[in-house]
């Protein structure tokens, strides 16, 4: 007789509630490296106003939001995607390995290279919110840390590394 | 044996390789119960005779319905949607493409519309929008570099919005890709020469890059060995069809292996230049593959070691100190490109500053070099290169490349 | 290179750490919505079945899982696939888990009928439902081929093939010795006559791939392996990536045998397993393979076109082209009998060394080496 069961699919409530809160503190520091980066803000220069991207993963997130708005001001928007159109989306394929990543278990570019992660929407404009995702680690963790996350640790400038990087942090947590 | 954590390999194409192999087209289409194809090709193919000997091939089980030949040299959105109006108003059931990486590339986004009953190829952008199979699609390529036929992905321009879609999906992977020699033997000496750099710098990217793992590698061994020991006898010898065969074999073995771990700087370089100045995508690679192998030496200096044995065998590798090895395959890749550069009467590119179209005009001016860096920062392959390139790296590469003079190493940036 | 030459290999192989992961988007894109899970009680025991649902939550993916405890379960999972309306099939374990499911996958969509006649190549028409292989051990090849066994009939179709094969650490089993010598050595003749033997290069860097997979875990492992059975364990830290790549391995011998399917290695083990149906550590289909590999290549040093060629995915780039072209055939046997001997060591009692002294009398031995020609390599 062959012995049969369901198992729904369940969720990691912990494993979402940390990712929501990183992606929640890495929506406003890319809002606020937008405001005072010179590296951020020239990535962000190429981009289109109206222009909204989500990070997050397959099939229901968690995402972040970002968004330059009409008037070219760079914006977090929060962890929701149905109310808005979004021109890009990055997506890892699924939460766990998305947690991978934010857990520093394994950086963007080695996800990327084992298939880890999808694009929809236009390359180019991929890269470049790639290449700020890698300037925000920068800025946020470490160096130990951010070694691990990104390719090639960057040679900034002294002010690049300490004043700017505590601009962040602060508008980061005061959401400006 | 070095593994990666984690990586993917799959290749769901039939594959038949072989002098007749075209020949096999018509059981291949009636086992998939298709017997009224469309054939999508373009105007070269037509004139080089080959959609003809394809008519020859195939027989009483099978009746083309249409011949469509204006595919033009970049895929379009526009070329698309009149291909697939053009398959439901004669009735088709399958496609056969006959030609290079446009043909591929507009017959896979036919059959995208066709069998989705779609009139609107942009529902279907990016990666796994499809969800059901496509018709079939039998790939017959007519260059031996792409390796489009064993792809799961498309590009197609919008020219509208200025912009390339790119279409992932496995369901976007041909039913078979048939290897018939027929199909290169009038490739003229530069292009056989150009193609075949393609998809060696396919099969040695593929080794290096970071989505590298044990069968991509075998895969691109493979091809490397066909593409070293067949390019340049063919190029001496056109109408050597076992070369030809193994030159299309190598191209397709090197698609397969480049699917699977992705290529690195010298395509993200490579599609830069060709995107600015309308370069052949398979001179680039020549010309940037040494430059690509010499910037990623420092990490992936074991790997290029690796690489001498199928390019220049075992009396070479054997000879050279395990230190020199690396930078020997480097130096191969230099003088295969100085080889078909004399082998074709100069019409090989050995620099970008070489690089010509038909009345002789360089197509690469230096005061191009950096709009070239920095639309390569746009290209997806980046990532998959085992070193960080950023706007002042993609220019320096340029510059070397440019000239034809070796790579500063100590400029190169090691984080 | 051979005049023509065919190669189709519908699966994709996902391997190594947190593969499972990216089954749910995988099984999305080829639109199987509701997968049913067979497995085997060895592997329920073990809770591999959690490490699959654990991928899965936060995914909406519900899964049946549906454990076979005796042959004779066939007729109640297909009603359940059809009753509660599944789309797709996961297979979590090897051998009859994996016959099964083929056989299921072929019943839905062609009928229960289909199942009462043997079907030969080309005659199961059509792609069938999305199928997911993961194996918990390794096995010997037959899992991925494109073929089942099922009701004493035998179904040949590339269409049978999975189309994505999930090989991971955290899914193998611990595994007894025999089984472990029988699937390295199993994989590696088959993976080494093909390279040697086929003209066909998309079969050779598969092979190639094969080969370096065994020779990188085989003897490790042949010498950490537990001499019990463990099935109903998971396998400790340290051999579960070894058993992974070894299922690898076993994965890539069945693509190869779907696409050279008159292998006479394969031949001389299937007669030698109708001889000795249970094998064990010093005797076992795999070693009657490896033997009739070495019996093969001394035969055949003059007309094995790639003979040669096998020494370099055997040992690595630098011994290859240390050793000169014409000596490198004989480098080749001897690593082979070198990894037989070294293997047979850690046998207690050690293993036969030649097909003479496996215990077969001279009929059997001379019915099997029969099997061993080349009428034109």
């Amino acid at each position: 007789m062959t012995d049969f069961m369901e198992i729904p699919p369940g969720r990691h409530y912990m494993k979402r509630w940390y990712l929501s809160c990183m992606l929640w503190f890495f929506g406003r520091a890319i809002q606020a490296a937008a405001r005072v980066d010179d590296g951020v803000k020239s990535e962000f220069a190429a981009m289109p106003d109206n222009f909204t991207f989500c990070l997050g993963a397959f099939p229901s997130g968690p995402y972040m939001v970002v968004g330059k708005d009409a008037r070219g001001r760079v914006r977090y928007l929060g962890s929701c995607i149905s109310d808005r159109t979004i021109h890009l989306h990055l997506m890892f394929k699924n939460p766990a390995l998305l947690f991978r990543v934010f857990a520093f278990q394994e950086s963007t570019s080695v996800a990327n290279a084992r298939n880890r992660l999808y694009v929809h929407g236009d390359v180019p404009q991929a890269c470049a919110v790639v290449r700020i995702m890698d300037m925000i680690q920068v800025f946020l963790l470490p160096k130990f840390l951010a070694k691990r996350a990104v390719k090639r640790y960057p040679a900034w400038p002294l002010k690049r590394r300490t004043l700017v990087r505590a601009q962040v942090y602060v508008r980061a947590f005061a959401g400006l | 044996m070095v593994t990666p954590d984690y990586y993917e390999f799959g290749s769901r194409a039939h594959i038949i390789a072989g002098h007749g192999a075209i020949e096999q087209i018509p059981g291949l289409l009636s086992s998939m119960g298709a017997q009224n194809p469309m054939v999508i090709t373009d105007q070269g193919v037509v004139r080089a005779g080959l959609v003809d000997i394809l008519l020859q091939a195939l027989d009483s089980r099978i009746t083309v319905k249409t011949i469509q030949d204006d595919v033009p040299a970049d895929s379009d959105l526009k070329t698309v949607h009149t291909l697939a109006g053009q398959y439901r108003k004669y009735g088709c059931n399958a496609i056969i493409a006959l030609g290079g990486g446009s043909v591929m590339d507009t017959a896979k986004g036919v059959n995208i519309l066709v069998s989705a009953s779609s009139d609107n190829l942009l529902a279907f952008s990016g990666a796994n929008a499809l969800t059901h199979a496509l018709n079939p699609l039998v790939a017959v390529p007519t260059t031996a570099g792409t390796g489009s036929e064993v792809t799961q992905v498309a590009v197609i321009s919008d020219p509208d919005n200025l912009r390339k879609l790119l279409f992932t999906s496995g369901f976007l992977m041909p039913d078979a890709a048939v290897l018939d020699p027929r199909m290169t033997l009038t490739l003229p000496a530069p292009v056989t020469a150009s193609t075949a750099m393609d998809a060696l710098s396919h099969a040695v990217e593929a080794c290096l890059c970071m989505g590298r793992n044990p069968l991509s590698t075998a895969h691109a061994h493979e091809a490397i060995a066909l593409i070293s020991h067949n390019l340049v006898p063919v190029i001496r010898q056109p109408d050597h069809k076992p070369g030809r065969l193994a030159l299309a074999t190598g191209a397709a073995l090197a698609g397969m292996a480049f699917s699977n771990s992705m290529v690195g700087m010298v395509h993200t370089l490579g599609h830069a230049v060709g995107s600015v100045c309308h370069a052949a995508h398979g001179t680039c690679m020549a010309v940037l593959l040494p430059y690509g192998m010499a910037y990623n030496l420092h990490k992936t200096q074991h790997l290029l070691a690796d690489l001498l044995l199928p390019m220049a065998g075992a009396d070479v590798y054997a000879r050279t100190h395990p230190a020199e090895r690396a930078q020997k395959a480097i130096d191969w890749i230099h003088r295969m490109n100085q080889r078909l550069h004399q082998a074709t009467a100069g019409a090989h590119a050995v620099c970008l500053r070489d690089i010509k179209n038909q009345d002789g005009k360089g197509l690469v001016p230096r005061h191009l070099l950096p709009r070239i860096a920095h639309t390569a920062l746009g290209d997806g392959s980046i990532f998959y290169n085992p070193e960080d390139l950023d706007y002042d790296d993609c220019l320096m590469v340029l510059e070397a490349a440019f000239d034809g003079a070796l790579l500063d190493l100590s400029r190169v940036k090691k984080g | 290179m051979t005049a023509l030459n065919h190669f189709l290999c519908r699966t994709k192989t996902a391997f190594g750490t947190h593969a499972l992961d990216h089954l749910p988007f995988d099984l999305s894109g080829m639109n199987a919505r509701k997968p049913i899970v067979i497995t085997d009680q060895a592997a329920r025991d073990a809770g591999v079945h959690l490490a699959l649902a654990g991928a899965c939550r936060d995914t909406h993916l519900a899964l049946g899982l549906a454990t076979l405890t005796d042959a004779g379960d066939f007729e109640t999972l297909y009603h359940l696939f059809v009753d509660k309306g599944y789309d797709s099939i996961i297979a979590l374990g090897t051998g009859l888990v994996v016959q099964t499911a083929k056989a299921l996958n072929l019943a839905v969509c062609l009928g229960p009928e289909r199942l009462r006649s043997p079907a030969g190549p080309g005659q199961i028409k059509g792609p069938l439902l999305p199928l997911v292989y993961i194996p918990t051990h390794p096995e010997t090849g037959q899992d991925t081929a494109g073929e089942t066994f099922f009701s004493g009939y035998c179904f040949v179709s590339a269409n049978l093939m999975p189309d994505i094969a999930v090989i991971t650490a955290e899914t193998m089993l611990g595994t007894p010795q025999a089984a472990v010598l029988d699937s390295g050595l199993s994989s590696l003749a088959t993976c080494c006559e093909a390279f040697a033997f086929s003209g066909n290069p998309f079969v050779r860097s598969y092979a190639d791939a094969g080969i370096r997979l065994v020779m990188d875990t085989l003897l490790f492992l042949a010498q950490q392996s537990d001499h019990g059975d463990l099935l109903c364990q998971k396998a400790g830290k340290n051999r579960q990536l070894p058993l992974a790549k070894l299922a690898h391995a076993a994965a890539v011998s069945g693509y190869i045998q779907s696409n050279f399917p008159d292998l006479k290695t394969r031949q001389a083990g299937a007669h030698f397993t109708a001889l000795h149906p249970a094998p064990s550590a010093s005797l076992s289909s795999g070693l009657c393979m490896a033997l009739a590999l070495v019996h093969l290549f001394e035969n055949s040093k003059d007309t094995c076109p790639w003979l040669g060629k096998l020494l370099l995915p055997l040992t690595d780039a630098a011994y290859y082209a240390g050793v000169p072209g014409p000596g490198q055939p004989d480098a080749a046997v001897r690593v082979i009998r070198k990894l037989l001997h070294a293997l047979s060591e850690t046998v207690p009692g050690g293993m036969p060394k030649t097909l003479d002294a496996a215990g077969l009398t001279p009929r059997q031995i001379s019915q099997i080496t029969d099997l061993l020609t080349y009428a034109q390599p």
